[in-house]
């Protein structure tokens, strides 16, 4: 069980993070939504320990992760929100140096790492350079590091970005089956549709407070908790005002 | 048990990541293509390799047995041996300073990864020392053996000469590098990384420059030992090999001093750099230099125009890699003229320095040259090719628009106020009407070479994308190096003459700017002729390929 308790982040005066608390248990795929700007990405580098919170815990199994990190990462998976990859190494290349540094035997790698790129769509291409690669190959490559040691904990920072419709698709098998297997999931995107058919449970952030954290069947539908959310003009009216600023609406129209 | 464990698995990945490290160091994964980088590095060894063994030869050969009469000179020739092997390792690690430290792609990748800092920075460090070590073996692999073999032929020993120089050579390299590493480090101790960041190219050109501009007065600074820190590695060699111990400072005491300094200053950096990321994430850069959108508006008219002079400014002042390579083409010649303009100041010329010279006269064309130059080899770098199409978009507008606002950013942003500098200077040195005379003409010269190394230039700058082989570099180094051998000598002299013959300089400046208006019209021909190319123009083997079926 992953307990996330008063989380806050600051950078300077800027409070981007306040007071978040949540729990993530075995088996339950969370979805992880909020506008622009509202906390998501630095909440998620939190529970990875990769950013050190103002204020709050994270526990893992009753045991504050920044105590035992090292050893709470080698049960993690992560994909970033914007990933780098070294774009000298291939994908193969790059899983293999992954795997290695997580000790995982090479002649585990050397079945597990074509195996998990064929699934992805990513056999044929896995010994090209990555500097080569696309937007949705390269997401791929960073969904297979994360899943490579088969973690226990499941945390993604936008996964779907750039992926192709099979990849999508094969993606979204993984992680039902990974949930039916006790990994606890929190995975964040801005696609309403996916989170609906994938997740379980939303934590809606806004301004970085949690103002929703429920199971999905409860609310009435994602979209008209964002609307209330996030506008207070209705659409129509603000791309008025837009599109009034460009000087060209009139005439689209 | 499980501290066996752990311990062995700390060490794997001590040497898996030392191996990674060092692989992004020798491979320069910041260069783009493959072929590119493995070809860069080739260079730079072999390149490396040739230099110390050729001037190993020459400087040492005439101590070899019967030719030399005494080794009275060893000292100093050794100390200028290290001077230069110093200074080229130093400009090499200058080109490397983003992988000095963990980049923000090490950190993206291995900072989820369960490793232990510790692990991180001595793997860094043990990849720059493996690097280094590189270096110092191409560097020495025939140098120390000559110098062993030359000088061992007088004293005895040569097998130790040889030896003891190469680990003298070693260490100077390593003190060389992890000095630079260092003051990067002090850098981001005092100032944060986001500004150091900032700052880096500047702290690159004056390193450059404070590397290469002592080599100009060499024979005066080379006496003035406490400061100059190739000479404590001469003498550290003497103590070696000879096992005198001369008064004052131990050369060892010194030399180990300083690096263990340097070490200390790397790793103090390096933890204070792993910690900030995970206090405040990655750092960007807020407050970035704005070039002036004022000058841009007052001078350029035309929207579009105006739009390609802004990319192009901000892109030289804020894109690393473009920066750098004007760098890389500026730094010699402008270290060159720094050092001759030392010794015009300090020495003979000093009491005739109002009188029209060539010693003067050349260094605004100079100046001038190898800064379109420089901007000529940095445009070829591209930015971010994916982002062109906001140019595609922008030709039923006017290509014409776009390949004259690249014109005039040259002319506005480089031609006029190098021109304009240095012509202030040679008017306070020669007086006002011979100085904005020579400024006149090299305003001419100066259109003229930008007219000349662009006019087939019909491309938005940054935005193709590089092909390593296919730049003309037949074309590029056989330029830079007549530049400054034939060009720079006899425009300027003629511009000594012709400042003081204005008649002569009306002749001149019309025959300019009727080569001037022959480019332009050439220029407008092409243009009306095809686009604008986004793309490297494919080999003329691949074309004739195409033609042919």
């Amino acid at each position: 069980m992953l307990e996330v308790k008063n989380l806050s982040k600051e950078f300077g005066y800027l409070r981007v993070v306040d007071g978040v608390s949540f729990t993530l248990r075995p088996g339950e795929i969370v979805g992880f939504l909020g506008p622009n700007g509202a906390g998501k990405s630095t909440t998620i580098q939190m529970i990875c320990g990769l950013l050190e919170p103002s204020g709050g815990q994270i526990m893992y199994n009753g045991v504050n992760v920044r105590d035992r990190l090292a050893d709470f990462k080698s049960r993690l998976g992560y994909v970033p929100e914007q990933g780098e990859l070294y774009p000298h190494l291939s994908a193969y290349e790059y899983l293999e140096l992954v795997g290695e540094l997580r000790m995982i035997p090479r002649s585990r790698l050397r079945r597990a790492i074509p195996a998990m790129l064929d699934l992805l769509g990513l056999g044929a291409d896995m010994h090209r350079p990555c500097e080569s690669y696309s937007k949705g190959m390269r997401q791929k490559v960073l969904i297979a590091a994360a899943l490579l040691h088969d973690p226990d904990v499941l945390v993604l920072d936008e996964p779907m970005e750039g992926l192709d419709v099979t990849a999508n698709l094969v993606f979204k098998d993984i992680l039902d089956l990974l949930g039916r297997r006790g990994r606890i999931i929190l995975f964040s995107s801005h696609i309403l549709e996916v989170v609906e058919k994938l997740a379980e449970r939303v934590i809606v952030l806004h301004n970085g407070r949690i103002v929703a954290d429920d199971s999905l069947c409860r609310h009435t539908s994602l979209e008209s908790l964002f609307r209330r959310l996030v506008q207070q003009d209705p659409v129509d009216h603000r791309a008025e005002a837009f599109l009034s600023l460009t000087g060209r609406h009139s005439s689209m129209s | 048990m499980i501290g066996r464990a752990f311990c062995i698995g700390a060490v794997s990945r001590f040497f898996l990541l030392t191996k990674h490290f060092f692989r992004r160091l020798l491979l320069r994964d910041s260069l783009p293509y493959e072929e590119g980088r493995r070809s860069a590095m080739i260079f730079q060894v072999s390149g490396f390799a040739m230099f110390t063994t050729f001037i190993a030869n020459e400087l040492f050969k005439k101590y070899l047995s019967g030719r030399a009469r005494d080794l009275s000179g060893l000292p100093f020739d050794k100390t200028l041996f290290l001077t230069l092997m110093m200074t080229a390792i130093g400009m090499i690690s200058v080109f490397l300073w983003k992988q000095v430290t963990l980049d923000s792609r090490d950190r993206a990748n291995l900072s989820p990864l369960p490793l232990a800092a510790a692990t991180l920075t001595a793997a860094k460090f043990c990849s720059l020392l493996a690097w280094i070590s590189v270096f110092t073996v191409a560097g020495s692999l025939l140098a120390a053996p000559l110098y062993g073999h030359y000088v061992g032929s007088r004293t005895g020993g040569a097998l130790w000469q040889g030896g003891s120089f190469f680990l003298t050579l070693w260490i100077a390299n390593m003190t060389t590098f992890l000095s630079i590493a260092a003051l990067q480090g002090l850098v981001v101790i005092a100032l944060g990384e986001s500004r150091a960041r900032r700052l880096a190219t500047v702290l690159q050109m004056a390193l450059l420059l404070g590397f290469l501009a002592p080599l100009a007065g060499f024979v005066r600074i080379v006496d003035s030992t406490g400061v100059f820190l190739p000479f404590w590695f001469s003498r550290w060699h003497d103590r070696l090999t000879t096992g005198a111990v001369a008064r004052g400072l131990d050369p060892g005491a010194v030399i180990f001093s300083l690096l263990g300094a340097c070490i200390f200053v790397y790793f103090l950096a390096l933890i204070r750099q792993l910690n900030a990321v995970a206090q405040n994430g990655e750092q960007y850069d807020r407050r970035r230099i704005r070039p002036r959108p004022r000058l841009g508006a007052l001078l350029i008219h035309h929207p579009l125009e105006r739009a390609i002079d802004s990319f192009f400014v901000k892109t030289l002042i804020r894109g690393s890699r473009q920066a750098l390579q004007m760098l890389l083409v500026l730094t010699i010649p402008v270290a060159y003229m720094a050092g001759q303009l030392f010794i015009t100041i300090s020495d003979r010329d000093w009491q005739r320095i109002h009188i029209p010279s060539f010693g003067l006269a050349y260094m605004p064309l100079a100046l001038l040259f190898f800064t379109l130059l420089a901007v000529r080899f940095a445009v070829r770098q591209p930015l971010a090719p994916g982002a062109s199409h906001i140019f595609l978009c922008a030709i039923p507008h006017g290509q014409e628009r776009l390949i004259s606002g690249l014109h005039k950013a040259l002319i506005f942003r480089f031609v006029l106020p190098l021109t304009a500098a240095t012509g202030i200077l040679l008017s306070l040195a020669w007086g006002a009407l011979p100085g904005c005379l020579y400024s006149l003409y090299t305003l001419s010269l100066a259109v003229t070479m930008q007219q000349a190394l662009f006019h087939t230039y019909l491309r938005v700058p940054f935005t193709s994308p590089l092909i390593p082989d296919q730049f003309k570099i037949k074309l590029f180094w056989p330029l830079y190096l007549m530049g400054y051998s034939f060009g720079l000598a006899i425009f300027g002299h003629l511009g000594v003459a012709l400042c003081i013959r204005p008649v002569g300089l009306a002749v001149f400046l019309a025959v300019a700017a009727g080569l001037n208006a022959a480019l332009w019209r050439r220029r407008k021909r092409l243009l009306s002729e095809m686009s604008l190319r986004f793309e490297a123009a494919p080999e003329p083997a691949i074309m004739e390929l195409t033609a042919s079926g």
